[in-house]
């Protein structure tokens, strides 16, 4: 029964809350540093950080989890010879942004990381870490 | 200056809840959880009306909110966009 009803439409409201308010009020700018209007959260961490790199790859996803990868980063049903178990984890923006430049995947070994990459390659449209690998193409 | 065009994620892709000043974003593609603040979910429903680059959105912008400068505007719009597509919650038409 306390419910306030904008009664008055005519009105212009102090502070007009909710995306939808049709009164004119001022769009708050973030200025050159942008990124303070965005902080991510991580999942599965309670810790909060803002750059645009924390965006997570899992290899694979889970659709397919207890696959393996094989070397070409195809996936294969688990105890393919030559292939690879999935590592059960994400990588972040940043872990495989610098693995393409040629610094490993943290815990894999060189042909492990090799696979895993071409994992990452291959992610298509749709597929979970996708729009995280697309977003490191981009050009900043 | 290169101008890019931006359209919205499908309605499907990203879960938009406001909670008073701030907005979550759940970008199921991702996984990630974005906490946002004016102006990026005024920008995203902006972008509801169709892809556009920066001067359009700044435009569709102005007819509900004062901007203030416009070419500072559209700079600012310019560069939450590029931050909003490298998270995924907005794609490069």
């Amino acid at each position: 029964m306390s419910e306030q009803r904008p009664d008055q439409p005519g009105t212009p409201e102090q502070g007009g809350e909710g995306f939808t308010t049709p009164s004119r009020r001022q769009l708050l700018m973030g200025g050159a540093a942008a990124a303070s209007a965005i902080v991510s959260i991580r999942p599965a961490l309670a810790n909060t950080a803002a750059s645009v790199l924390n965006c997570t790859i899992p290899v694979p996803d889970q659709a397919h989890a207890g696959q393996y990868i094989a070397p070409n980063g195809q996936l294969v049903p688990a105890g393919t010879p030559g292939a690879f178990p999935g590592t059960g984890r994400t990588f972040t923006g940043e872990q495989v942004k610098q693995a393409l430049r040629g610094r490993p995947l943290p815990g894999a070994s060189y042909d492990q990381n090799q696979a895993y990459l071409n994992y990452i390659r291959r992610l298509q449209s749709g597929t979970s870490g996708f729009t995280c690998y697309a977003s490191l193409q981009m050009p900043r | 200056m290169t101008t890019h065009h931006y359209r919205a994620q499908p309605p499907e892709a990203l879960l938009v809840r406001p909670l008073d000043d701030l907005t979550l974003l759940y970008h199921r593609p991702s996984g990630q959880t974005h906490m946002v603040v004016s102006p990026v979910p005024e920008i995203l429903a902006a972008l509801q009306q169709g892809a556009a680059d920066a001067a359009t959105l700044h435009a569709r912008l102005s007819r509900e909110f004062d901007l203030g400068d416009p070419a500072q505007a559209q700079a600012e719009i310019a560069a939450h966009l590029a931050e909003m597509a490298a998270l995924g919650v907005v794609s490069r038409a």
